[in-house]
């Protein structure tokens, strides 16, 4: 789980990260913690594709305001989740449309940070695909993983951090043993997270940066299985270019 | 009772900073390092130079620090200042000259208590 916090106050920051530490510890989920002064910061690093799952977001940070950095974040096609930190309870984000997934309360407490996060690390679902690498063997988040293509004999699998893992197995073996409905087999050799598509045309653009094919002969119904998935998933639509 | 006792002297409530952040050793540790933070400086240093806007971002960070460390007369008295200063109206915002004076003396009340804590913990 890749978290982010935005917040100016370099106290108050590390105070939040020192908590989060505190609720990973017996955890066994992998996690890291990257921690931004102010939102342009993070908005570059995730128009260079940075993956974060949850973005903490200070409501008012200065300059720019928590809201204005969580409004870029969607127009960017972020899909993670947004929480903000708020000294007001009826402050009416959601007006806003930027789909926040929760909001903490100042003064900052563990048992609040632990309700948000709870609910969020059960939404994402802790499901995780077994990998061996040389002797060891690697749990990867099914939120970690942004495709599977199929190359000769073996799978090459693309994780959002950037590393590639072979596994040699045959493509439809690894799908059945996914079996989570974010995966499209979008092509014989392309098993997508559709989680990570932010474009469809004849091919699904990702927010990484690649693309990944679609079998030419059911470009439209495969496209469409997109589109019901983003539609019962997510408030923001994919451009759909021809 | 190091910690409890630090928080009386200041007008603190140790449990309820307990209850929200569950070890005298996260705490401590923090409450150590406000002395590291500037946004008391800063304030100071921008109502000075009239210079309103900045003055009311280090207001709202100090408040926001405080709040979070249980410094409870120094989280009111930089609320009021911060509204102050945050203000359309003229009148209110001179008053911030004035507040701060409630902010400079609970902040020494602070800083002094923190020096002695360290010394005890030496």
């Amino acid at each position: 789980m890749n978290i982010a916090i935005c917040d100016d106050n370099l106290l108050d920051r590390e105070l939040i990260v020192d908590l989060l530490e505190c609720y990973f510890f017996n955890k066994s989920i992998s996690y890291s913690i990257d921690q931004y002064e102010n939102g342009d910061n993070l908005i570059y690093e995730i128009e260079d594709g940075h993956p974060y799952d949850i973005v903490i977001l200070d409501i008012f940070m200065g300059k720019l305001l928590g809201i204005e950095v969580a409004k870029n974040l969607r127009k960017l096609k972020f899909n993670g989740e947004i929480i903000f930190l708020t000294a007001s309870s009826d402050f009416a984000v959601d007006s806003y449309d930027v789909n926040a997934g929760g909001y903490i309360l100042k003064p900052i407490s563990y048992n609040k940070l632990k309700k948000v996060i709870d609910k969020i690390t059960l939404k994402l679902g802790t499901n995780s695909y077994c990998v061996r690498q040389r002797s060891n063997f690697l749990l990867i988040p099914y939120n970690e993983i942004v495709y599977i293509e199929s190359n000769n004999s073996k799978c090459i699998l693309h994780r959002n951090n950037g590393e590639k893992y072979n596994i040699y197995k045959k493509l439809n073996k690894i799908e059945s043993e996914l079996n989570d409905s974010r995966f499209l087999r979008s092509h014989q050799s392309y098993l997508v997270n559709m989680d990570y598509i932010i474009e469809a045309g004849n091919q699904f653009q990702l927010s990484t940066g690649d693309a990944v094919l679609i079998r030419q002969r059911h470009v439209k119904e495969i496209r469409n299985q997109y589109l019901k998935y983003n539609e019962k998933h997510n408030t923001h639509m994919a451009s759909i270019s021809n | 009772m190091i910690l409890e006792n630090f928080y009386a002297k200041i007008g603190g409530n140790y449990n309820e900073v307990l209850e929200r952040l569950l070890s005298e050793k996260r705490i401590t540790s923090f409450v150590i390092r406000f002395l590291d933070d500037n946004s008391f400086e800063t304030l100071c240093q921008y109502l000075d130079n009239k210079d309103y806007d900045s003055a009311f971002n280090s207001a709202h960070n100090l408040k926001g620090l405080a709040q979070n460390l249980g410094f409870t007369k120094l989280a009111k008295s930089s609320e009021k200042l911060s509204n102050a200063l945050r203000s359309d109206n003229q009148d209110v915002l001179m008053t911030s000259h004035t507040l701060i004076n409630d902010v400079i003396a609970d902040y020494k009340e602070v800083k002094a208590a923190i020096k002695k804590l360290k010394k005890q913990l030496k």
